[in-house]
């Protein structure tokens, strides 16, 4: 779960990482008053999770305090990447010389934390280009925790002034403190700079959260940010199903993300086109069946469904119920195809062959199935 | 030849109370696993699946009591890191681990904990270990698989059913089949049980399924090329919806497979009946 700027700066600050004054805004008459209040100069910028904010218009300088209320006009109610802006962080302009990159993020292939850091830019060097060579990466034994000398090490190698190294000490093992008490799989200052006024100060930074952690650390659930997933996604999230929608008309419900996936790849190496995929996990009991299949009938574009079921830890014969229920509670218009093999797919066969559902054992032939009855061709209903 | 355990695996199962464990520990008990011991904390002295198996309230005292030498973990996500931890512990040698969608700090800390103590680990979200008239330890769809010599290894424990299921319908029959668990910290990976393979005199062809983009893979891959002589059959799930999929270095050497129903054709040692 990706934190936005303001959420990441709320939680910076309790780590003791420098960053500039400044608070979140979501009318323009807010920002003009944090704007009078850090003195006119400032940055605005918009609170969507998508990358590159500043390209598309999303963070802006203004040099006075109704420069500031006309740019957060602007920019609140606009849309970044496909999302409407509705907050905006306002930080005081701080002028800056040279800025650097750090960051943790778990490294899955050894599965130990991964500290890394470059230069992006700094004065007397002309241009960028500069960070690749300059890379530093290190690995921090969980262990132990990130060490002191490891921090020293980074500050050598980015030729960093003394000056600045206790300083940097504290920002450093602050975002460290970060990744590792809040279960973050990554989290990064970018860019971390060299004031005129001769401070560090993190202008910008990210977190990533460990959704399967988030049961340790209740108030960090509640900072998701329900906008930036689809209302399929968020509803999904909500009863454990794992989901990913596309733009095809053949919904999928299967259990387990492997055969999720294949059962999309197979849709679409036979020339269909796959509507989502949604992995429902173990499923022993029907109703979590029968909200899996709500979930992806009222899905944007669906006109077929393919129930792909391979019975061990979930039974068939829940899945079997659970389609039952739901073909007792609502009206079903759109073709569903069942594929069920594994533990108990028996039963769940002579279950479901009262009801008006295609049940079909072999893996391949309820793809072509589904294919067939997903063509508006075979007089499949066009939504 | 089994790779990993064989039939002297003496198994006690973490978490057996919970429905899942039992479900797990009748499939295996039906098999003819030797389950020497459940593990549940404050439900020791307990007699579980008909009262045939006796629970212990830890993994230590069960290993004591009936010289257990294999471990299956299936706890909630949250107990996960505690009961791995014990386990690794108590004198076992190997730890397979069904738990899914564990902390990652929980897993860096666990791989530490065994790397430590010298303890192999299969998972987590691993479907266990299984060869067939052999040993089963984990939920495979057994009854249809006869003893054969493909081995298959797989990322995806829904896909190790599927393929194992292909096989069967096509008569061919297997060595060993691991599942390595989808969990992006895990214990045992691809090169350990391709080297397994490789070693294992009852296995001629090995079946890799895994997933695209995945640098594991594309790792093992690349270390099959070198040092595994025995014939490949590669799935890679996901290739639909890839970005930047380069799987050409592959096809050179290895058939790639692009449905279930394709796997069996490729095989060069084993011929499908039809």
């Amino acid at each position: 779960m990706r934190l936005s700027e303001y959420q990441t700066k709320q939680i910076f600050a309790r780590y003791g990482i420098p960053m500039p004054r400044g608070r979140v805004a979501s009318s323009s008459r807010e920002v003009s008053q944090i704007a009078e209040e850090l003195g006119g100069q400032v940055v605005i910028k918009a609170q969507v999770l998508v990358h590159a904010r500043g390209r598309l218009g999303g963070i802006r300088v203004a040099r006075s305090v109704y420069e500031a209320e006309q740019v957060s006009m602007q920019i609140l109610g606009m849309e970044l990447g496909g999302l409407p802006v509705h907050k905006v962080l306002v930080d005081e302009l701080i002028a800056f010389a040279d800025q650097y990159y750090i960051s943790i993020e778990t490294d899955y292939a050894e599965g130990k934390p991964k500290l890394t850091a470059y230069i992006i830019v700094r004065s007397g060097d002309n241009g960028n280009g500069v960070q690749e060579q300059n890379r530093f990466e290190q690995h921090i034994d969980p262990l132990f925790g990130l060490l002191e000398y490891q921090v020293r090490d980074v500050a050598i190698h980015l030729d960093l002034p003394r000056e600045h190294w206790s300083q940097f000490h504290n920002a450093v093992y602050g975002l460290w403190r970060v990744y590792w008490e809040c279960d973050a799989l990554s989290t990064e200052i970018n860019p971390l700079v060299i004031c005129d006024d001769n401070g560090l100060i993190s202008l910008d930074g990210t977190i990533d959260l460990d959704d399967e952690a988030l049961f340790r650390h209740l108030e960090l659930a509640e900072m998701r940010d329900f906008t930036s997933d689809a209302d399929l996604q968020n509803e999904a999230r909500k009863y454990g199903f794992n989901l990913v929608p596309f733009d095809g008309n053949i919904g999928t419900i299967s259990n387990g993300a492997g055969l999720a996936v294949a059962t999309v790849d197979a849709i679409q190496h036979h020339g269909g086109s796959a509507a989502n995929y949604l992995d429902a996990g173990a499923c022993h009991t029907p109703e979590k069946v029968t909200l899996a299949l709500k979930l992806t009938m009222n899905g944007p574009g669906v006109t077929t469904i393919l129930v792909n079921f391979f019975g061990g830890i979930s039974h068939c014969t829940a899945v079997a119920e659970g389609i039952k229920d739901l073909l007792q509670e609502v009206e079903v218009e759109i073709p569903i195809i069942v594929r069920l093999t594994g533990d108990g797919a028996q039963e769940a066969q002579q279950l479901l062959a009262e009801l008006p559902v295609m049940v079909i054992s072999d893996f391949s032939e309820a793809i072509h199935t589904a294919i067939q009855q997903s063509n508006p061709a075979n007089g499949a209903p066009s939504r | 030849m089994s790779v990993f355990v064989d039939e002297k695996a003496r198994l006690i199962i973490h978490g057996i109370t919970s429905t899942e464990g039992q479900k797990l520990a009748q499939k295996m008990l039906h098999f003819g696993t030797d389950i020497a011991a459940g593990v549940v904390p404050g439900r020791g002295g307990d007699w579980v699946c008909d009262g045939k198996v006796p629970v212990f309230d830890s993994t230590r005292s069960a290993v004591e009591f009936t010289g257990a030498n294999t471990a299956l973990i299936t706890v909630p996500s949250r107990f996960a890191k505690d009961a791995l931890m014990e386990c690794a512990s108590s004198g076992v040698s190997m730890v397979i681990c069904t738990t899914e969608n564990i902390p990652m700090k929980d897993m860096m800390l666990v791989k530490q904990f065994y790397k430590k103590h010298n303890v192999k680990l299969l998972g987590p979200s691993s479907p266990g270990i299984f060869s067939p008239e052999q040993v089963m330890i984990g939920s495979f769809p057994y009854q249809k698989l006869r003893k054969g010599r493909i081995g298959v290894v797989s990322r995806s424990g829904s896909l190790t059913y599927e393929a194992i299921n292909c096989l069967a319908v096509h008569d061919i029959g297997i060595s060993t089949c691991v599942g390595i668990g989808a969990a992006p910290i895990h214990g045992i990976g691809f090169i350990e049980i391709l080297d397994a393979m490789q070693m294992d005199p009852q296995t001629d062809e090995i079946i890799l399924i895994g997933k695209v983009d995945s640098p594991e893979e594309e790792q093992a891959l690349r270390y099959a090329m070198r040092s595994i002589l025995k014939p490949l059959v590669v799935y890679l799930y996901g290739y639909s919806r890839a970005n930047n999929i380069d799987v050409k270095d592959i096809e050179r050497i290895y058939p790639l497979a692009k449905t279930f129903e394709e796997i069996p054709r490729l095989l060069k040692t084993s011929q499908p009946k039809k």
